[in-house]
């Protein structure tokens, strides 16, 4: 783990932890995925420091020790060139890592690091590579604080999926390898539908529906209706809607 | 004074990094729910947790709270539990705490000892059974969802341990009053306000179903016969207009399709 233009703070403001909780908080129940997350945490991180921009790179090392950037994602630096002339780039000169991907979507040059408007970070994420995420100001705006640094450090310190390339899965467990029938009894059962009106709806007999339930609970280890609906999140639900 | 309060830079980091891994959490809400609540404990030292709703907290009305989610508790300690925070005195108890709360209408977490600084649990009915869920230090939690209704949560610490302290009921509150989301999902669309139509055994029967008891652990729970708790079981399946309890639960868990 590297930091450049802050140091890890000792105590924080309350104020502040309770806006980063704030943000945390909307996002654990915001609907959309790995990336998305990623976008509304950068984006709710820069505001909280009052950054104009922020970019997030991940590479991984090869044979050589030069790093080779795989993905790339940044908030919207085209709202910013129509008032500034420059950025300060977020990675520093020696950096192989590539600027070009901000150059050429901003049509911009960067100017010389000189870091005073730069706060970057870098993390090493096991067996997989390198993470830099970097916020910037206007050249025209104040340096960051030390406050600001504080709370940019600790939540990207301490919030590791900000730094891994793809978050966890969603858990849809086994459905994708149901027949359609299948996830379609699926679906009722969990909306609490039961076997009676699973038959009327499909316009199927009973004992058929019986024969499809009996195979379910097969399938995820269960012996009843109310055990599969704990078994099951609510994702799955979701995943089963039709169209 | 509240702007500049500050806060050890480990306790906020545990807080972040807590809600960091809630985040990442792919389950559904209840499963976030007890991620959150879990990882609280460890971070306070806390052993056990309740969180549901309190459909009735108003000065001079008997509380009516349901538990819809736990962890920490054996059977035998969540029994006991039941019987503790159900208990009829314990309305006095929490009446200081009522009143605060209808006044400011906003999230409000205390300690056991500010609710209740005279220590008047300990001469109710309820103490017998608050000590057999061997529970002593408390934390509580209150949201409110609407004009009536209010996301109710109890964080607790064993016997013979120090009771919670005022850093610890700010890392709880921090952690609990910025995650509006996880109070309003995951219960039915009305926050449960018909719940004091039903009587105290129903709810508690009710709870139990939600949470996936079945009728014969019920009965165990309660130390009532299996014909009896057929009976609340049919009357809280007529009070929700539901046929099973798979119906039940969905209602519950989900709120009426209101999230789809």
């Amino acid at each position: 783990m590297m930091l450049q233009g802050a140091s890890p703070a000792l105590c924080f403001f309350e104020s502040d932890i309770r806006k980063i909780s704030h943000l945390l908080g909307r996002i654990i129940t915001a609907k959309g995925d790995h990336t998305s997350k990623r976008i509304r945490l950068l984006d709710g991180l820069a505001h909280l420091i009052s950054a104009d921009a922020w970019a997030w790179e991940f590479s991984d090392i090869d044979s050589d020790g030069r790093k080779r950037p795989l993905s790339f994602l940044k908030s919207d630096l085209k709202k910013l060139s129509a008032t500034c002339q420059h950025f300060l780039p977020i990675i520093s000169r020696d950096d192989v890592c590539d600027t070009s991907a901000l150059e050429e979507d901003t049509g911009l040059r960067f100017a010389n690091p000189s870091c005073c408007l730069t706060l970057r970070f870098e993390n090493q994420v096991p067996g997989a590579g390198l993470s830099t995420i970097g916020m910037f100001r206007r050249v025209s705006s104040r340096a960051f604080s030390e406050r600001d640094g504080g709370v940019f450090e600790l939540v990207l310190s301490e919030v590791s999926w900000v730094h891994t390339p793809q978050g966890p899965e969603r858990s849809v467990l086994a459905t994708r390898s149901l027949s359609p029938r299948l996830r379609t009894i699926l679906h009722f059962l969990l909306k609490g539908n039961s076997r009676k009106q699973i038959a009327d709806l499909l316009g199927i007999e009973l004992n058929t529906v019986h024969g499809y339930v009996r195979d379910l609970y097969l399938v995820f280890q269960v012996k009843s209706q109310v055990a599969l609906l704990q078994r099951c999140s609510h994702d799955v639900v979701r995943s089963l809607d039709p169209p | 004074m509240k702007n500049s309060a500050m806060l050890e830079a480990k306790d906020a980091r545990a807080i972040v990094r807590l809600l960091g891994e809630v985040c990442a959490n792919p389950g559904d809400t209840i499963a976030k729910k007890r991620q959150l609540m879990d990882g609280i404990c460890e971070l306070i030292d806390a052993d056990r947790w309740g969180w549901g709703l309190a459909a009735q907290m108003e000065p001079g009305k008997p509380s009516v709270h349901i538990s819809l989610l736990h962890g920490g508790f054996t059977e035998e300690a969540y029994a006991a539990y039941t019987q503790a925070y159900t208990h009829p005195e314990m309305t006095a108890v929490h009446a200081s705490f009522a009143a605060e709360i209808a006044e400011k209408r906003c999230h409000l977490t205390r300690l056991r000892q500010q609710m209740d600084p005279e220590e008047g649990f300990k001469k109710t009915g309820a103490y017998a059974y608050w000590q057999a869920a061997d529970i002593d230090g408390v934390i509580m939690s209150l949201r409110p969802l609407d004009s009536k209704t209010f996301s109710i949560l109890g964080i607790y610490r064993r016997f013979g341990a120090d009771l919670f302290t005022s850093r610890e009921n700010r890392i709880a509150h921090i952690l609990l009053s910025e995650v509006p989301s996880l109070h309003t999902q995951g219960w039915p669309d009305d926050h449960g306000i018909t719940l004091p139509d039903l009587s105290t055994r129903q709810r508690v029967t009710l709870g139990l179903l939600v949470q996936g008891y079945k009728r014969d652990q019920i009965a165990d729970h309660l130390k009532l016969s299996l014909h009896t708790v057929n009976d609340y079981v049919q009357a809280v399946f007529k009070h929700f207009a539901v046929r099973s309890q798979a119906e039940l639960m969905v209602r519950f868990q989900a709120g009426d399709g209101g999230d789809q």
